[in-house]
């Protein structure tokens, strides 16, 4: 749901840092598509850990893209990130690996 | 299974496999294909001329990368005409690309029917290993100048794209078909390009852009292949085939490279051809342990990979934990779908305390402290997992059962067949299992991390801590492992808390890890060179005095080179120098009959019976760390040892062998050079013969 979504990345905003990314650096923009023609994107830039979350559509490192549902499957863990990529159900354009590092920040 | 021959070519995590003649004719459950990220992308591929298999000239695969098919017509019921002749060159990088040439070599012209019957059944590797079946919807079609052969299931489509550069092509469904029509003496030509594309959201793209044409990806490896061998310190050797296995592993250990996504531009050593080509925590460390003398790059991107894959979390279908290091990491439809675990699997119960080993060893070669501090929160997760998971049941020692009963792995030591921890009796152990070398890997793990710590992390407090704990695990372990009647360790605890008592190659890791005692060592020592365990090429995973041993059993009686290199090299860390380098000269001994190249496995069966070394059926080749085995048993013929800055060179090396130098070793040192002569006698027996021979050779030494 998208208001899961919001509070996912607020969340995301809120803890500010990820120990598990400390090594990672780069941005990531997330296209959720809603289904009724509507894209709700999200950004999040990483240096070395520390996140900042916004609603900007800018280009970014790495683009993941995915609808709703999957979305919401990723986030509550019913499916990681890798899998759903095999699967397609995830598109991913750019660096590959920050895709996969994207896993830590909805563990 | 009727053994046929095979060629394989291979890069990366893409390989194909042929007949001699360079046809892929697939059943369900064999490994003829081409494959790519796990799943096969072309399961047949069949060339006639005329309605004919062409017949065998000759193959040559003396590249890893490429082979080149010499053919004839075949004969048929009916005589075609032997002069043509054909030839198939074959490169593989994201898919494949084949030139087909036929020669007429007389003076008439002919006119020929070529054709290339072509289909994929896009198997997971899994559901070749298994025969399972498929789930989805496979469709072939000819488009945009393509012969697009696909599979949809969801939204997983996996494509092979072929396409061919001469204007006669036809293609259809099935295939491709070229009417020909050559002048004497001259030749027609095509190109060939079979490229693998996977969906991603709707569109079907190529996994990498593959280069058409003459120059193709086939120059780049050929390059990348020489620059490769050319930075390799350079062996020679008085005992000739030294110098072939030493090359014959570099060359394997090249094509079994493999770029991680997650750790762009750097390559890490996959499991083996061609079941393994991926990931693995178990293999990819020890095999980049075994390469260090050689590179240490395949050991930086095996530890900065798994480190990115490190567990974060409690997963039980995934066997996974905050901390562990991964098992495997596979890319097919079943992974996809999460009808297997791999993505990634963590079923391993000793890559994490192997992953803190390798880390150590790696900045004792390379001196690069700068990884060792930045992935101090890893370390520091590798051993918590340690403590707070790999000991389930809190008696001090990591013990394993997997937490998915359905699909993960139910042994999860390097000895992972589902029969491998057995009494000596025969009889099978209950989980869960806290099987021996996992304890002294700890052991090792703990006293490594402690010299991390103290060096790199400014925290002496922690090193003192983990250097406690490992005197404590050692302590224990002598005393709760021990079979004081039979005088060595046990294979493993196991859940009923018995001591699971075969006699198992096992006890010689413990040597390598420095956990045994000394005296306790000694015993072991006299075991491992025992002829139960000894077979004369090298030490068997079992004994042949064990209920359970079988000299053609996967982990019960075969024997391992990987196995021999550790176990040899563990005899070096307590001074056992001679039966050191009689091990290793059994296991190098072994390799010319094999065309140079160790196999995973070979039976138990003892040398003076069979007089050479008989292969294990179904083993991969090459598999990685029976590639790296020479490498390691090399570093312990010459007593290799980083110290500080420096390497510091002790060789023991058989008198068989006689001088054996390695040349512009790489190390923090810059460049070194290391020889030895051959001193020790490794006969075997001292039978009337062989004692005059030793009494002369001492003598005039």
């Amino acid at each position: 749901m998208a208001e899961d979504t919001r509070a996912f990345f607020e969340s995301l905003s809120t803890r500010g840092y990820e120990p598990l990314l400390h090594r990672v650096s780069g941005s990531y923009r997330v296209d959720i598509d809603r289904g009724d023609g509507n894209w709700q994107i999200w950004r999040v830039a990483v240096d070395h850990g520390a996140l900042k979350v916004s609603e900007d559509t800018s280009n970014a490192d790495c683009i993941i893209k995915c609808s709703q549902e999957e979305f919401d499957r990723l986030v509550h863990g019913h499916e990681n990130v890798v899998a759903a990529f095999l699967q397609g159900q995830v598109e991913v354009e750019g660096n590959l690996g920050l895709a996969q590092s994207f896993q830590r920040l909805v563990h | 299974m009727p053994a046929t021959k095979t060629v394989s070519i291979l890069e990366g995590n893409m390989f194909v496999v042929s007949d001699l003649r360079g046809d892929i004719d697939a059943s369900p459950t064999e490994t003829k294909g081409l494959f790519a990220f796990d799943t096969r992308y072309l399961s047949q591929w069949i060339l006639k001329v005329n309605g004919q298999s062409p017949n065998v000239l000759s193959t040559d695969d003396l590249q890893y990368y490429s082979a080149q098919f010499f053919l004839v017509p075949g004969t048929g019921t009916v005589y075609v005409d032997a002069d043509l002749s054909i030839t198939r060159i074959r490169a593989v990088g994201n898919g494949f690309h084949e030139d087909l040439t036929v020669l007429n070599h007389k003076a008439d012209p002919v006119d020929l029917d070529i054709t290339i019957e072509a289909a994929a059944d896009f198997a997971d590797l899994f559901e070749v290993k298994d025969a399972l079946a498929k789930k989805g919807e496979l469709y072939s079609k000819v488009e945009g100048g393509q012969l697009i052969l696909g599979y949809r299931r969801d939204h997983f489509v996996r494509e092979t794209w072929i396409t061919a550069t001469a204007p006669e092509v036809n293609l259809t469904k099935d295939g491709l078909s070229f009417h020909v029509h050559i002048a004497g003496h001259s030749e027609w030509t095509t190109g060939i390009d079979v490229r693998i594309g996977r969906a991603i959201g709707t569109k079907v793209f190529s996994i990498a852009n593959y280069r058409s044409g003459q120059d193709r990806a086939a120059l780049d490896m050929g390059k990348n292949l020489d620059e490769w061998l050319a930075a390799a310190p350079r062996l020679t050797c008085d005992w000739d085939p030294a110098e072939r296995i030493y090359k014959k592993s570099l060359v394997d250990l090249a094509a079994l490279r493999f770029t991680p996504g997650i750790v762009p531009g750097g390559s890490l050593p996959a499991a083996g051809l061609p079941w393994f080509m991926s990931i693995f925590g178990r293999d990819s460390i020890l095999t980049s342990f075994q390469s260090l003398p050689v590179t240490q790059e395949l050991a930086e991107t095996t530890i900065k990979a798994l480190a990115a894959w490190q567990g974060t979390r409690v997963d039980d279908f995934r066997d996974e934990e905050p901390g562990k290091i991964m098992h495997e990491l596979r890319y097919g439809e079943l992974t996809a779908f999460q009808e297997r675990p791999h993505s990634p699997y963590y079923g391993s119960a000793d890559a994490t305390a192997l992953f803190l080993i390798l880390l150590d060893e790696y900045e004792r070669w390379s001196g690069n402290d700068a990884l060792v501090r930045e992935l101090q929160p890893e370390a520091r997760a590798a051993l918590n997992w340690i403590d707070a998971y790999g000991d389930r049941n809190g008696d001090g020692y990591v013990e394993y059962s997997r937490r998915n009963t359905e699909t993960g792995l139910e042994n999860q030591c390097w000895k992972d067949s589902w029969n491998s921890i057995l009494f000596a009796d025969g009889t099978n152990s209950k989980l869960p299992r806290a099987t021996c070398e996992i304890q002294g890997y700890v052991y090792d793990a703990k006293m490594r991390s402690a010299r991390l710590a103290r060096e790199f992390w400014n925290d002496e407090k922690f090193a003192t801590d983990l250097e406690r704990q490992a005197a404590e695990l050692k302590r224990r372990f002598n005393q709760d492992y021990w079979i004081p009647d039979r005088e060595f360790f046990a294979l493993a605890i196991d859940g009923d808390g018995r001591k699971v008592d075969a006699l198992t190659s096992n006890i010689g890791h413990l040597l390598w890890s420095g956990i045994a005692e000394e005296d306790k060592a000694a015993a072991c020592v006299r075991h491992l060179m025992s002829d139960e365990l000894f077979s004369g090429w090298g030490v068997r995973t079992m004994a042949t005095t064990e209920g359970g041993y079988n000299p053609i059993g996967y982990h019960v009686g075969t024997v391992w080179p990987h196995d021999n290199a550790f176990i040899s090299w563990g005899l070096v860390r307590y001074g056992y120098r001679a039966e050191a380098a009689r091990i290793a000269q059994g296991i190098l001994d072994a390799a010319p009959y094999f065309r140079d190249r160790l196999p995973e496995a070979f039976a138990g069966y003892p040398r003076q019976r069979t007089q050479f070394p008989v292969e294990y059926p179904t083993a991969c080749s090459p598999q990685a760390w029976a590639t790296g085995a020479p490498l390691l048993m090399m570093r312990t013929l010459l007593g290799l040892e980083p110290t500080g800055p420096r390497l510091f060179v002790d060789p023991a090396i058989p008198d068989s062998i006689g001088r054996l130098e390695l040349l512009d070793i790489p190390g923090r040192w810059g460049r070194i050079d290391a020889f030895g002569r051959g001193r020790v006698d490794v006969t075997q027996r001292t039978d009337p013969a062989a004692a005059r021979e030793m009494a002369l050779h001492l003598a005039s030494a």
